[in-house]
């Protein structure tokens, strides 16, 4: 079973099904990162419409638009689909729906620990993420770029890195430094992590009412 | 019908691999002296419901 990938010139792993057993174990490991989350945030998520979410074994562009299609709303562009097929997750704000892809090729091979991590990740990020689009104001995503410059060197290198536009650094931002608040917190700590920068600090707590 | 903007999702670039963001998170939590490891969740004994 080859799991490589060489055309373009660039190695890049192609994703095989994924099974019963181990997508129920990505289920149950996306439902504890919710039940991980502060009880008002959960409230928070619920009364904006973003408490939905499904773990799925497939691209993440085919079943997006599939979606949209059956919701009435026009269909993804092809381009746009493309996109999405290599995404690990995604909040879909017109369905109020974030999906996780835990057949993503990325995480082939990866042992548990890290698969579970990883997982987890991925939905804290998309949570934060819903949150971010939902209540950061236009002064803040017309901030990202400065945003960015105060953000820690690998966050910001891999913001930068993943090709977002400009206007979504804000959005990313939040949602990569919820996402490591999360991971923090799942290990006991809690407040200001001396590594964020107090603007951002502020910036998530106001977004995703982080009072941890 | 509301018009759509295409969500990019959570995507690694080019040369990016899902290690890379682990080794990031890793960093800053030894930078506070957190140890770096996994913690886990408690075990989840709830039935997955067919979606």
């Amino acid at each position: 079973m080859s799991g490589e990938d060489t055309r373009g010139g660039s190695t890049r792993r192609t994703r095989q099904p994924i099974g019963d057993d181990r997508l129920k174990r990505a289920i149950r490991i996306v439902r504890s990162a919710w039940h991980d989350l502060p009880t008002t945030h959960q409230r928070l998520l619920q009364n904006i419409g973003a408490a939905q979410w499904n773990v799925v074994d497939r691209p993440l562009g085919a079943y997006v638009d599939e979606l949209l299609r059956s919701g009435g709303y026009d269909p993804l562009t092809v381009a746009g689909q493309a996109d999405l097929d290599v995404a690990l997750g995604v909040w879909v704000p017109p369905l109020r729906l974030i999906l996780v892809d835990a057949g993503h090729a990325s995480f082939l091979g990866t042992d548990e620990p890290t698969y579970e991590a990883m997982l987890a990740r991925v939905a804290w990020h998309e949570w934060g993420h819903a949150l971010s689009v939902q209540r950061a104001s236009s002064d803040d995503v017309a901030a990202g770029e400065r945003l960015l410059e105060l953000a820690p060197s690998g966050v910001s290198g891999f913001i930068r890195g993943a090709g977002y536009r400009s206007r979504e650094y804000t959005h990313e931002l939040v949602a990569e430094i919820y996402a490591l608040l999360m991971s923090r917190r799942r290990r006991g700590q809690a407040g200001q992590p001396r590594w964020l920068h107090d603007e951002i600090y502020e910036l998530v707590r106001r977004t995703t009412g982080w009072s941890q | 019908m509301e018009p759509i903007t295409t969500p990019k999702g959570y995507v690694l670039g080019d040369k990016q691999r899902l290690q890379d963001i682990l080794d990031v998170e890793a960093d800053l939590l030894r930078s506070e002296g957190i140890d770096p490891e996994w913690p886990g969740f408690p075990e989840d004994d709830e039935p997955v419901k067919e979606k």
